[in-house]
């Protein structure tokens, strides 16, 4: 028993000296590339199950969320309106500051399925799509509403394990609040992050929303205009400094489908038409780069369709 | 001790890791899960031999640590520990089957610590967790549960129990 512990925390040790990207990294993927068809073929069957049976639980709370997102439809036709003048605004001047919008990132996106999560206290989980599909380590990851999840840590033919931003292994995340106050933002471990502003010179309010500001400096591990999370206690510097915990957008315990955005994008891949070079390349619903002629469109329509 | 058990018991700890990754990767009341894994390597050490039965709780922490992104080795050392405690003290299983909760709660309990534990010595964290204590106290009572069936089930397949206290360290 002494044996086996002892090779347990060498185990440890080289795991970590090796960013897990040594041995471990490499059994890590062979593992989820045997085991993820099996874990496939279980979810098929578990999946209609456990959504029937959430469906049952949650019946009676139907017409409170009903309720809930008639109110909620009525805000938001209004901000649509508003949003709308905005969009065109963000769209023109976006294209003179060369960054990238949601709108892009979205259409070639890999949308995966969550496959598998690790241990008690893990955060980590598996999907189902790997280097085939386009998938590389270090590209970000986001749920159905655009929030980031986190980065791609490992990747396997048909399989990648993806680390949350609440992971203290997750890039940092250089932030903007709504206010236009700069910061970082990093995993502790737990459920939550910690917002830090090393110049604040004004409050951080509750509920504050928190977006992603890359590429910024040597920090291009995530697009600009991700949404993060929301400020959880209102916090008022301390010689200069704010630091301060962030709920995370993404409900990380319970998401079960992503999208991989394919960032920083290939240069070499640009799409006909770029300008500048740097525009994300067009590709179609199977992620294949469309034709010259199906790419290029009316400058008011590529407009139209954009969404920050 | 024959092959059979031993074959038997990796099965069911390959099954529990499947059904850890998947089933309770979605079912979380309250936002936390059973641990399956772990409550079959108690279930399966408790009949085994003394060394099989920490070498199957190796075999099965290393399982799950192969599915996440935390070191290599922390389940694997933590399970390691909990079978070796449940070989030792399998005798008190059998008083009652209030007796034998208790042990696999209890079990669990050093199980979940350690994790925590050694994983924040190793960088993770996770004794920060906010929650870390309802972790503590809901994780064991779901194992404590869903130990009224896999208990039974493994025991009608492993059989009859082996000597306990030889294990050699």
């Amino acid at each position: 028993m002494v044996g086996l512990v002892v090779i347990s925390f060498l185990m440890m040790t080289f795991d970590i000296r090796s960013s897990s990207q040594g041995v471990g990294g490499t059994l890590r993927n062979g593992v989820q590339t045997v085991v993820a068809p099996l874990q496939s073929a279980m979810n098929a069957v578990i999946d209609p199950v456990v959504d029937f049976a959430d469906g049952l639980a949650n019946l009676a709370g139907l017409r409170l969320e009903n309720e809930r997102l008639r109110s909620r439809i009525e805000d938001l036709e209004r901000d649509v309106v508003h949003v709308a003048n905005l969009e065109a605004d963000v769209s023109e001047l976006s294209k003179l500051l060369d960054l990238r919008l949601l709108g892009d990132l979205q259409d070639i996106a890999v949308n995966a399925e969550v496959t598998a999560r690790g241990g008690t206290f893990e955060q980590s989980f598996t999907i189902n799509k790997g280097t085939v599909d386009g998938v590389q380590v270090g590209q970000p990851v986001v749920d159905a509403r655009g929030a980031l999840v986190g980065v791609v840590s490992d990747v396997a033919e048909h399989s990648a394990n993806v680390i949350p931003i609440t992971s203290r292994q997750a890039p940092a995340v250089t932030v903007r609040l709504s206010n236009g106050v700069r910061g970082s933002v990093e995993g502790q471990g737990t459920g939550r992050l910690i917002l830090s502003i090393l110049d604040a010179n004004q409050r951080v309010l509750e509920g504050q929303l928190l977006q992603t500001f890359g590429p910024f400096g040597s920090s291009d591990a995530y697009p600009k205009g991700l949404d993060v999370g929301t400020v959880l206690i209102s916090s008022t510097p301390q010689a200069g400094t704010i630091r301060v915990q962030v709920e995370p957008l993404a409900d990380l315990d319970r998401i079960e489908f992503v999208a991989v955005i394919p960032w920083p994008p290939d240069l070499e891949d640009t799409a006909p038409g770029s300008e500048n070079g740097t525009e994300l390349p067009a590709l179609d619903e199977n992620g294949n780069p469309i034709s010259e002629s199906d790419a290029e469109s009316p400058e008011g329509e590529s407009n139209e369709e954009t969404t920050p | 001790m024959s092959a059979r058990p031993i074959a038997l018991s990796l099965i069911f700890v390959v099954l529990a890791v499947l059904i850890q990754t998947t089933l309770f990767n979605t079912v979380r009341p309250f936002g936390v899960g059973p641990d399956v894994v772990l409550l079959t390597v108690i279930a399966c050490a408790r009949w085994m031999e003394p060394e099989p039965g920490v070498l199957l709780g190796f075999t099965g922490g290393l399982m799950i640590d192969l599915f996440g992104s935390a070191p290599l080795g922390l389940q694997a050392l933590s399970f390691t520990l909990v079978a070796y405690a449940t070989v030792r003290t399998r005798d008190r299983f059998d008083y009652s089957a209030l007796s034998t909760g208790l042990a696999v709660g209890l079990l669990t309990l050093v199980g979940v610590v350690l994790v925590a534990v050694v994983g924040t010595l190793f960088g993770q964290g996770t004794l920060g967790s906010p929650d870390i204590l309802k972790t503590f106290l809901l994780l064991p009572i779901y194992n404590i549960v869903l130990g009224l069936a896999v208990l039974p089930m493994v025991a009608s397949y492993l059989g009859t129990r082996s000597p306990a206290g030889e294990l050699q360290l």
